[in-house]
């Protein structure tokens, strides 16, 4: 066995570790004037995790007696998370700045969390699956939480973490029944276990156990209540990156634990899993309805997407051949990619117009907004346009290909739930269009954050929302490489 | 004893925290409730562990990593707890009620 091997495979997650731990070495050395530098020493130790990414793409590999697989899918999440990561670090300080909240351990928080999602893309053993998903919610918990004097953000950072342990713990549950019943960890082991039988009683517990507790972490209907709170209670940038990473990382659990290892069984989630992506649609859509507070609104939005994501994996577990199962899975990643550059730009967005830290980001502080600052008012419109799924936005896209695996797979009423979902949702995100344009400013104007890093990282997302919309072909190898390594 | 007498301990173990978590109301309580529900999942993972037919180890060396992780968790847990009786002087979670629609 070639240990010096298997570490080059895990390049990626070193250099995260490695940048971890000289973000918090110069934090404590750095004067306090000097703190912003952290903020570009964490992108720049990013672009270099996302070039050792590129390093390992292509090399396909289990290793660690098993524990660790590095293929294409698992890279691909990675460059992902990367992303994720650059647009929070570059989004969040002036926000934590004008509050007097703390750089150094943010960045640090972030990094640990990115580094648990890079774990939990690549483990191909429940154990290592479990560590990863626990290091990557943990810091989030904190994150939630971070503004600690504020009761909000208290508020919220408790509920995610007292429902957020107790999903784990049910999830925990149906793990060690499907250890019990399979007798194995491994997850390409428990496929093979669990091929060519139906499900006996215990593992049928087991898997509603981890339905459950999975779903619970991405924020399905009816286990979102936590997503709100914890949402609109989190400092808003930071919200942007919860809805986004977790997620994302959430959403690598059930692609690994139910397209790999109960992709054998898959009809017998089938039915279950199409049902929770109608709840989750339709309810995330109808209650973002009525929100008068944007934050909120974009929180119950985060919810919607994930019901459009659960319907890829229904498509994928009722597809009737390996060309639709892929055409599934590169759905959902391409889903995942798009959503993560629309959606914390959007949360940022909100954030900005949070200068004066006593307003809280309603629907009114928009009012005008396309006067008062043209370019923001742009780049937000093209954001919601995308969240809309309005060509030629990545978000038009992301919905097409899922419209599309769930047709291809017999799933026509999904299909059309979806569609008329997006219409539903139109009304909310158009209306925040129609104050920043149609509306006269407030007399007494929010002020908004113009900070250098902010901008930047807004420009870098509005530029790969309508890059990937206007030529989502470029990312398609990828995708087609990344889903492939599941078959 | 056979194996089913220690999963339905487990079982009932794992009841009882998930019973109380929702029956309780102090953040500190329903933190204990929580790390009752993983001492359960430790139990049967243990037990199962114990009554595989070939010699393995998964099992167990999974039940130490879940009571590291817990470890974390409870630290986690109490940091949190600790914030927000600083701002609210009170752990009764029917308390915080900031954020609602």
């Amino acid at each position: 066995m070639n240990y010096l091997n298997d570490l080059f495979t895990l390049l990626p997650e070193i250099v995260l570790v490695v940048l971890v731990l000289v973000v918090i070495t110069a934090d404590l050395f750095l004067p306090r004037a000097d703190k912003w530098m952290l903020t570009p020493l964490t992108v720049f130790g990013l672009i270099l995790a996302g070039i050792a990414c590129v390093l390992v793409w292509g090399v396909n590999d289990t290793v660690f007696s098993g524990f660790y697989r590095v293929d294409d899918l698992s890279v691909f999440l990675k460059m992902v998370t990367v992303g994720v990561g650059i647009l929070s670090a570059l989004f969040v300080p002036s926000y934590l700045r004008i509050r007097r909240l703390p750089l150094g351990e943010f960045n640090a928080m972030l990094l640990f969390s990115l580094i648990g999602m890079c774990v939990l893309c690549s483990s191909s053993d429940l154990i290592t699956l479990f560590v990863g998903l626990e290091l990557m919610v943990m810091p989030g918990y904190l994150l939630t939480g971070f503004a600690k004097t504020d009761r909000y953000s208290n508020e919220g950072g408790l509920k995610y973490f007292l429902l957020g342990s107790f999903a784990s713990a049910i999830l925990l549950f149906g793990v060690s029944w499907t250890y019990g019943v399979t007798g194995t960890t491994r997850i390409d082991a428990i496929g093979q276990a669990l091929s060519g039988s139906s499900l006996n009683p215990a593992m049928l517990v087991a898997v509603a156990m981890l339905m459950v507790g999975a779903t619970f972490k991405v924020a399905a209907v009816p286990f979102h209540y936590w997503t709100p709170d914890a949402y609109q209670g989190a400092p808003t940038p930071i919200t942007g990156y919860l809805s986004v990473g977790p997620k994302l990382g959430a959403f690598a659990l059930l692609i690994r634990v139910f397209a790999e290892a109960l992709g054998p069984v898959r009809a017998d989630w089938l039915v279950v899993m199409a049902i929770l992506a109608v709840l989750t649609m339709t309810g995330g859509n109808i209650v973002a309805l009525v929100q008068t507070n944007v934050k909120r609104m974009l929180a119950y939005s985060a919810i919607a997407h994930s019901g459009y994501i659960l319907a890829g994996l229904a498509a994928f577990a009722a597809a009737g051949s390996v060309a639709v199962q892929r055409e599934s899975i590169e759905s959902i990643l391409f889903y995942l990619a798009g959503y993560a550059l629309m959606n914390i730009a959007a949360f940022s967005v909100v954030g900005m117009l949070q200068r004066d830290t006593s307003r809280f980001g309603g629907l009114r502080s928009f009012a005008g907004l396309g006067a008062r600052s043209p370019g923001r008012a742009a780049a937000m419109a093209i954001l919601l346009l995308s969240l809309t799924g309005i060509p030629p936005t990545v978000g038009f896209f992301a919905k097409w290909y899922v419209l599309l695996a769930t047709v291809d797979a017999g799933l026509a009423w999904l299909a059309v739930l979806i569609v008329l979902n997006a219409a539903l949702a139109a009304f909310y995100y158009l209306r925040v269009i129609v104050y920043m344009y149609m509306r006269e400013p407030e007399d007494d104007p929010a002020p908004i954050d113009a900070s250098a890093f902010g901008t930047v990282a807004l420009a870098l997302s509005v530029i790969g929302v309508i890059l990937l919309g206007v030529y989502p072909g470029a990312i398609l190898d990828v995708l087609r490489a990344s889903a492939g390594s599941l078959f | 004893m056979g194996l089913s007498a220690y999963l339905i301990v487990s079982t009932l173990l794992f009841a009882i925290g998930a019973f109380g978590f929702m029956a309780r109301r102090n953040g500190i309580l329903m933190l204990i409730c929580i790390e009752l529900m993983l001492n359960g999942v430790n139990l049967s993972l243990v037990a199962f562990n114990a009554y595989q037919p070939a010699p393995a180890v998964n099992g167990a060396i999974f039940a130490l990593m879940i009571m590291a992780v817990a470890a974390a968790e409870a630290t986690v847990g109490l940091a949190l707890v600790i914030a927000i009786i600083r701002t609210r002087q009170t752990a009764e979670v029917d308390q915080y009620r900031d954020l609602k629609e």
